[in-house]
């Protein structure tokens, strides 16, 4: 796989951490209170995944932002942010050693790159429908694609779905997007927007 | 994780005065209302007042508790002899039958029990468990309002046994079939138990956090009322376990350690087989078991993405060689595999659900009839298409669960096969009978066991019309290493296919197989799976399905569960 120029991060890489309440986690909720938030702060966040953190012992959710730039006012912006998510938030730098749980796992995962799903990514918005597995390299951070019980080649189509629907997820320091075989020979990806719901949705 | 059906919202009150006994005879010793039974009220103050915290203190001594069944030891008898279990007679009886089966009592699905029993019978079920979705509403209205639905059904399907069941939310994890055979306090016990113990009327009660440690207790609770003499078995199945991610290795190993006599199994096959049929060939276009969810929150992290499909119809757990099965079979304990309908709403039916409010009501009432055939459901009709055939001493609703608790068990796909009579025996110096199907046989060190496989090929169609063919088996083996040092083990890397055998075209009903064992100085189990051949890879193992293109009837497999052999 070529290495996708989209992911370069900018030079000065501002990751913050949080951990949001429980209503903020789905991801509409969750990229809705994130940009509330960083509006006029100078700096958006383009880069933004769900962590999972077992510190305790139920799972929590705790999201991770690559900001695009430092806010104008960070002490600000980070307690704007942290109304919105319900929630602590944490800037990576001297304070995270004082911060447990999922904004902390949050921003070590996504900094080393070792997990997290990207509920957000540079060139995300850009995809709907049908593309080849090059050219989702080529325009988004997507760095690679690995097929479940299939090989995934450059020139394989993945349909993405009406909406462009695309969770990639990070693993050994690279976005990855995993996709399948799917009916009429193309790929889909493995995370799809409307899996099948059990009891009509009320559940899960 | 939490996994709940929360479909319910309002009334949280437990103990609620709807005592109509219908079922049971006034004054009976342990119905719902007796304090020297179960005591409901405790189930529920536990449900109530126990913090995570608590309970998680409270059932960590829980796993060696274990005892009964399969203690996975090699034990020679005080004559020096092994100990047979299931021993080989010659003489199944095999009834088929399926313990996932939903009705109008759930909140997402339609059928009357009477339809649903009609077309079991059908299509050739012996027997079936009605397992609607535990929640608030189930617990508070269902139960009752379906008691009289079975027992009128029972009256109608004279050749069918249908037991009362309950699809459980498993506390931290995904669904199970609670299943027990008629009795006086059978209604009580599923209520006390649905009441205490569901994942989703917990979780409407508040309990929140860590609640594996209900799972647990839920099924202790079920062993006590075995024990009491409430009710002469209970069984438990884990549903579609890997569906999800959320039946995590060491969970299943709790449940089994903590109630061996009652949770027994797991879906090797989980239903709603039709949802992989292509939009092309007018079907709904989805995965396979609508098994097309990615790892979440709750997900055991440890997971591959490959667990979260299915494998020639079968789950991952199952299908895998060498996967969790074996490892769980590896530590030469019970725990068996079946295949269900999981039926809701059915391929090309025409019906939709009633128009009743379920939350307030416990039912949809009967379903509504479009006139046109919906091919957007995923579902089959109980026996249409998956069946788990039982050996069983009668047609007696405790001798066929006996038979599932023992393990005489074969999970089976389209007709695939309609029997098979296994026989593992110590041929050379060790058990001369031998045992069969999910039974336990011995050898002294050295000795030959000898493995003797007839199956019964289908006699006729199977639903799609065509008479399915059974090309291959395969005789699959590992070693018994024991128990397990880490609890989320879920990989039996020694486990193996010591033979494929071919099935002639020239065999009409039966085809019979050997293999022999030599020089046997470790104890080791067997089982068996066949396949129609039409998808397999180069080393015979099925394939991934792909998503919205599986057509269930092109491709049928049977796994049949373990025998195990003592060396001694």
């Amino acid at each position: 796989m070529t290495a996708s120029p989209t992911m370069a991060p900018p030079t000065t890489v501002t990751w913050w951490g949080g951990a949001p309440g429980a209503d903020r986690v789905p991801d509409v909720h969750l990229l809705a209170a994130v940009d509330e938030a960083l509006a006029g702060s100078g700096a958006e966040a383009e880069l933004v995944c769900t962590h999972v953190d077992r510190s305790a012992a139920a799972p929590r959710i705790g999201v991770s932002l690559r900001l695009t730039a430092e806010p104008a006012d960070p002490a600000a912006t980070r307690s704007a942010l942290a109304r919105a998510l319900a929630g602590p938030v944490v800037a990576e730098g001297a304070d995270q050693a004082q911060v447990a749980g999922p904004a902390r796992t949050a921003l070590l995962e996504a900094g080393a790159g070792t997990a997290g799903r990207a509920v957000r990514f540079p060139g995300s918005t850009g995809v709907t429908g049908r593309i080849s597995v090059a050219d989702l390299i080529a325009t988004t951070a997507i760095e690679q694609v690995v097929g479940i019980g299939v090989a995934a080649a450059g020139t394989d189509v993945v349909h993405t779905g009406p909406s462009g629907f695309l969770r990639p997820t990070l693993s050994g320091g690279q976005l990855t997007l995993l996709v399948e075989r799917s009916a009429g020979g193309v790929l889909q990806p493995f995370e799809i927007e409307d899996p099948h719901e059990c009891c009509g949705g009320a559940g899960h | 994780m939490s996994h709940d059906h929360d479909h319910h919202h309002g009334d949280h009150d437990h103990h609620h005065g709807d005592h109509d006994h219908h079922h049971a005879p006034p004054g009976v010793e342990g119905t719902w209302a007796d304090p020297r039974a179960d005591d409901p009220l405790s189930v529920s103050r536990r449900a109530f007042l126990a913090t995570a915290a608590v309970v998680a203190g409270a059932a960590a001594g829980v796993a060696g508790a274990a005892g009964g069944l399969g203690q996975g030891v090699a034990a020679a008898g005080g004559d020096g002899r092994g100990q047979t279990t299931n021993p080989w007679s010659g003489r199944s009886l095999f009834l088929a039958g399926d313990h996932h089966i939903h009705t109008q009592f759930s909140p997402d699905a339609q059928y009357e029990v009477a339809t649903q029993a009609a077309k079991a019978r059908e299509f050739g079920l012996d027997w079936i468990v009605i397992t609607d979705h535990g929640g608030v509403a189930h617990q508070k209205f269902s139960i009752d309002e379906i008691t009289p639905e079975i027992e009128a059904a029972r009256q109608q399907q004279r050749d069918l046994l249908i037991y009362q069941g309950l699809e459980w939310n498993i506390p931290g994890a995904e669904h199970a079939t609670v299943m027990l055979p008629p009795g006086r306090s059978t209604v009580d016990i599923l209520k006390a138990f649905e009441a205490g113990y569901d994942g989703s009327v917990l979780a409407a009660n508040g309990v929140t956090g860590d609640v594996e440690p209900y799972a647990v207790q839920a099924l202790e609770y079920l062993a006590e009322q075995v024990r009491d003499r409430r009710t002469e078995i209970a069984l438990m199945f884990a549903n579609h376990p890997s569906r999800q991610g959320v039946d995590s290795p060491h969970e299943i190993r709790n449940w089994r350690d903590a109630a061996p006599s009652v949770a027994v199994g797991m879906e090797g096959a989980p239903g709603h087989q039709a949802a992989g049929i292509p939009t092309s060939q007018g079907g709904p276009g989805r995965a396979r078991g609508y098994y097309d969810r990615a790892p979440g929150a709750a997900s055991f992290p440890g997971y591959p993405a490959e667990s979260y499909r299915t494998w020639g119809g079968f789950d991952w757990m199952t299908a895998t060689v060498g996967g969790l099965w074996d490892s769980l079979l590896a530590e030469g304990k019970p725990w068996w595999v079946t295949s269900t309908s999981d039926s809701h709403q059915v391929f090309g039916d025409t019906r939709i659900q009633g128009p009743e409010d379920y939350d307030t009501t416990g039912t949809h009432g009967d379903p509504v009839d479009t006139g046109a055939p919906i091919t957007g459901y995923g579902d089959f009709w109980p026996g249409q298409y998956g069946s788990t055939l039982v050996s069983s001493r009668s047609r007696r609703y405790v001798d066929v669960m006996r038979g599932l608790q023992s393990g005489q068990v074969v999970a089976v796909h389209g007709r695939l096969i309609e029997g098979l009579e296994l026989r593992v025996r110590g041929s050379r110096k060790g058990d001369a009978r031998g045992a069969t199907l999910g039974g336990r046989t011995w050898v002294r060190r050295g000795g030959d066991v000898e493995v003797t496989i007839t199956v019964q090929l289908a006699s006729g169609p199977n639903a799609s019309g065509a008479v399915p063919r059974l090309a291959t088996v395969d005789l699959i083996s590992g070693p018994v290493t024991g128990q397990v040092a880490d609890r989320d083990v879920f990989s039996a890397p020694a486990t193996t296919v010591v033979e494929t055998f071919e099935v002639s075209r020239r065999d009409r009903r039966t085809a019979t197989f050997r293999h022999t064992f030599r020089d046997v100085q470790q104890s080791f189990y067997v089982r068996l799976r066949g396949s129609d051949g039409k998808q397999l890879d180069a080393d015979g193992n099925p394939l991934i399905d792909v998503v919205g293109d599986a057509n269930p009837w092109e491709d049928l497999w049977f796994y049949a569960n373990p025998v195990f052999v003592d060396a001694i």
